[in-house]
């Protein structure tokens, strides 16, 4: 290791012209001409400034070590700015890199080539297959007493409508084939702790009553319980042709009356105790699937009080079971759905059932008339044929939301107004289904610490991460992620399995986000930083701030929030920003400081547009606006910068999901200050850039240069 | 406000089995029919989506006793445009000759096949006209043709008027 800070230039095939360099007896310059191909030798302690092109191309070029990154190509070649510029911006970089303590590479050991699989549906089916084909040892748990799922409930698949064992027995029986495969019914999740690669998962399997079967079916001859399972009759013991092949009691309805335990010729036992275990595993994946909304709560739809009034799936099974022969029917889509006193997004596949339904009708009963009526009609993608399809077959399209459903002289009554005749209409009918919406199964997420949206797993706001990797090393498949199709939830649970067999090949996974770091000392405990986090990585633990390393973005928002300067981001502590900002700014300057993701993108596609801006421009690169403190704006003007440009990403569109929001706040609050000091305030300006807004930026500098 | 127990089932299907009237039930509703027809854009009473919409939910009456029915002009943007392919002129004009079958025909209508029929014209040729052409040089016109009547009499058109 050397303590001299090692300054590689690129001129870029002669194409950067250099002046003299002299940074003093602490750095080694080193001229070289196409840093992007030709990779010095460098060790991942040596501290580092590049001078080059743009920091974008060259971060991915050098991904392993510490680096200071100056573009001398974009912001001083390209343009015809003076050449004697790069002295400057270099010597700002050494200045920060001085001062900056280097980003640490965190390692997680891979310890156990295990995975959990949570839900035994058609995605947790896949996932499990896929996972035990490839060597890893899989724990598949379920928490009803057969595997299948919603689909092993289901009549049919849209779009054709087939039925659903052509799917689900092949996924099943594929299972049979594995080697390194645990599978557990009756059995939920109830503690998880440790870190990707090394969980600890407490697991509580529930007894199934039947302990041996000859499958002769006896017991429902003697069973007296009678349960309504979705539009299906069946008895408290009853089977399902998935998984284990065994009868099952149903305990929540069951009155231990033993009827079935004295006829049965193998043993059930119904006093069976509970049983807890605790594995250890690499790496999780959640297919824990969807739920019905409860559409009794969307009160003026009469579910549960009027007869005839049905959900999609209970329809489907009394249809299928030949219980059920609608000559009327009427499909009713956004049942609860897109509602903002229900659920207020829209669930995907519901119209896709819905227009399943009516081919179900139309395909049993072919005499029957269907009306659906929908707000819209979302049969995205390749689904529009089944749309079109049912048309032509004569199922009559209503746009709009009924307004209530009434039982008047023996049938039912749907009331609507149609938006495409403009008028009133009431449709009587025998049988009413309700297309309503999905919610997921909160409790696992929140077991796993799994950051919901609504009702959903975030997925986009993972910075950089994919969007399978929850916290990495737990990883969500099929309709758990979103309400989705049995197409898509394959090819989901696919995805899945490989993310994670990804991390369990390795023996160890590194990475190079830079973390938040809290000097514990300095800390007051004031828990600002908790609320500001965006990923709610920051919690007091043991009367101290604890950061949680998976979560932590590297946003820095939290540093600037902190009132006592307890919070550092590695690698853009608040000292280093000063001295870089003490070299950077002379008398006259403009400063621009400018997120890594949008505005700092316009600078450089000015130079590759070929437009200029003045010399006094000096762009400074930081991860977010929201990483801006005003004291670096202050120090920028009290060293004679005539202004200082902060530019962020639009609204909504913050990296880091509301870092540019904190800015605008502080932003607001400076230029009052600095009114109240007797200065301009337009010296300071907070602006929303695109990443190829040239243009924009160019308006703006030259505004603030008048 | 439309009571659907009144609709009749089978009237889309009669429309649909017709000549010009196949695409019927591909209708979804996007009004770029409507949009485009320059007969809306001066009568608003006029409106294919509607007409279209009403035989799709078997209001017969509705769609058999509106005067509206009889405002198409036969511009054909509407077929130009339909993103469903549908041929909203022709489909118009299948429902017309339902409605005729059915007995709803416009006495305007009538009027003028009593005109072919008397004169195979639908405007009288005068002496005047007659008086006009010579000055500018054109040959005289028959004032009737009575050929006009035969082929008429030869189609079906009387017999289905005539309901």
């Amino acid at each position: 290791m050397n303590n001299k800070i090692r300054v590689l230039i690129c001129n870029c095939h002669g194409s950067v012209k250099l002046p003299k360099l002299e940074f003093g007896p602490d750095t080694i310059v080193e001229q070289h001409d196409n840093l992007c191909n030709v990779k010095p030798k460098i060790s991942a302690e040596d501290k580092v400034v590049i001078a080059g092109c743009s920091p974008n191309l060259l971060e991915g070029i050098y991904p392993e070590i510490n680096a200071e990154f100056v573009n001398i190509f974009e912001h001083i070649a390209l343009i015809g700015h003076p050449a004697e510029k790069a002295n400057a911006l270099i010597a700002a970089a050494i200045e920060k890199a001085k001062h900056t303590e280097p980003i640490k590479k965190k390692t997680f050991e891979i310890k156990h080539k295990k995975a959990l699989v949570v839900g035994g549906g058609i995605a947790g089916i896949e996932v499990a297959f896929q996972l035990s084909k490839n060597g890893v040892d899989v724990t598949l748990i379920e928490k009803k007493p057969f595997l299948g799922g919603t689909v092993a409930k289901l009549d049919r698949l849209y779009p054709e409508g087939t039925p659903y064992s052509h799917t689900l027995m092949p996924l099943i029986s594929n299972l049979g084939s594995c080697k390194k495969l645990e599978r557990l019914v009756n059995t939920t999740l109830t503690e998880v702790s440790g870190r990707p690669g090394d969980y600890r998962v407490a697991l509580k399997t529930v007894p199934r009553g039947v302990v041996e079967c000859i499958n002769c079916g006896k017991c429902i001859d003697v069973c007296p319980v009678e349960v309504d399972d979705d539009g299906k009759k069946r008895k408290a013991i009853y089977y399902l042709p998935t998984y284990p092949d065994s009868y099952a009691i149903d305990f929540d309805t069951c009155t231990k009356c033993g009827e079935c335990v004295k006829i049965c010729p193998g043993k059930i036992d119904l006093n069976e105790k509970i049983n807890e275990t605790e594995i250890n595993v690499g790496a999780i994946v959640v297919a824990t699937g969807l739920n019905w909304y409860d559409v009794k709560k969307v009160e003026e739809y009469g579910y549960g009080r009027l007869e005839g009034v049905m959900k999609t799936l209970e329809f489907e099974r009394a249809v299928a079971s030949g219980t059920l022969h609608p000559k009327k029917v009427a499909v009713i889509y956004c049942a609860g759905s897109r509602d903002t006193n229900h659920l207020p997004y829209c669930s995907k596949i519901c119209c896709l059932l819905g227009l399943k339904e009516a081919k179900l009708v139309k395909d049993r009963f072919p005499e029957a008339e269907v009306y659906v009526i929908a707000m819209d009609m979302r049969s995205y993608g390749t689904f529009e044929y089944l749309y079109n399809k049912l048309r032509d077959r004569g199922v009559s399209f209503v746009k709009g939301k009924p307004s209530e459903i009434l039982k008047r002289n023996g049938s039912l009554v749907v009331r609507t107004e149609d938006l495409y005749t403009n008028e009133l209409l009431e449709i009587d009918v025998d049988s009413v289904v309700l297309s309503s919406g999905f919610i997921a199964d909160t409790e696992t997420f929140s077991k796993l610490n799994i950051k919901l949206d609504g009702d959903f797993p975030v997925l986009f706001e993972n910075a950089g991460l994919g969007s399978h990797e929850l916290p990495r090393g737990i990883f969500t498949a099929g309709a758990a992620t979103f309400p989705s199709g049995v197409a898509e939830t394959l090819i989901d649970a696919r995805k899945a399995s490989s993310s994670a067999l990804n991390l369990l090949r390795e023996d160890r996974i590194e990475t190079r986000l830079p973390q938040a770091k809290v000097d514990e000392e300095q800390c007051s405990l004031c828990r600002m930083c908790i609320g500001t986090c965006p990923y709610k990585a920051i919690s007091i633990v043991d009367d101290k701030i604890k950061i949680n390393e998976e979560l932590c973005m590297g946003c820095g928002i939290c540093s600037v929030t902190c009132p006592s300067y307890a919070s550092q981001l590695e690698g853009w502590n608040h000292r280093g920003l000063y001295e870089q900002i003490r070299a950077l700014v002379d008398k006259g300057d403009l400063l621009a400081i400018m997120c890594r993701w949008s505005a700092y993108n316009a600078t450089e596609r000015a130079a590759q547009d070929r437009l200029s801006y003045g010399e006094n421009v000096k762009i400074m690169r930081v991860p977010c606006t929201g990483a801006v403190d005003p004291s670096h704006v202050m120090l920028a003007l009290n060293k004679g910068a005539r202004g200082v440009l902060i530019g962020g990403c639009y609204p909504d569109a913050c990296h880091y999901a509301r870092g540019n929001f904190r800015a605008k706040a502080r932003e607001s609050i400076l230029r009052m200050n600095l009114e109240l000091m007797g200065m301009d305030k337009n010296r300071v300006r907070l602006e929303w850039i695109g990443k190829d807004e040239a243009q924009k930026f160019i308006k703006i500098v030259e505004e603030m240069n008048k | 406000m439309i009571d659907l127990r009144k609709s009749d089932p089978q009237f889309k299907w009669e429309i649909a089995k017709r000549e010009g009237g196949e695409g019927l039930l591909k209708c979804f509703g996007c009004s770029d029919c409507a949009a485009s027809c320059p007969v809306r854009y001066f009568d608003e009473r006029y409106n294919p989506r509607k007409i279209i919409r009403f035989t799709l939910l078997g209001m017969k009456d509705i769609v058999l006793k509106s005067p509206f029915l009889w405002f198409c002009a036969h511009c054909h943007a509407c077929t130009e445009r339909c993103p469903q392919g549908i041929r909203v002129a022709e489909l118009i004009n299948a429902i017309k000759n339902y409605a005729v079958e059915q007995g709803y025909c416009p006495d305007g209508y009538k009027m003028q096949l009593d005109l072919l029929m008397k004169m195979g014209r639908l405007y009288e040729v005068e002496d005047f006209d007659l008086k006009k052409r010579q000055r500018i040089g054109l040959p005289p016109i028959d004032k009737t043709i009575p050929e006009v009547a035969k082929i008429l009499e030869s189609t079906d058109i009387l017999k289905v008027l005539k309901k």
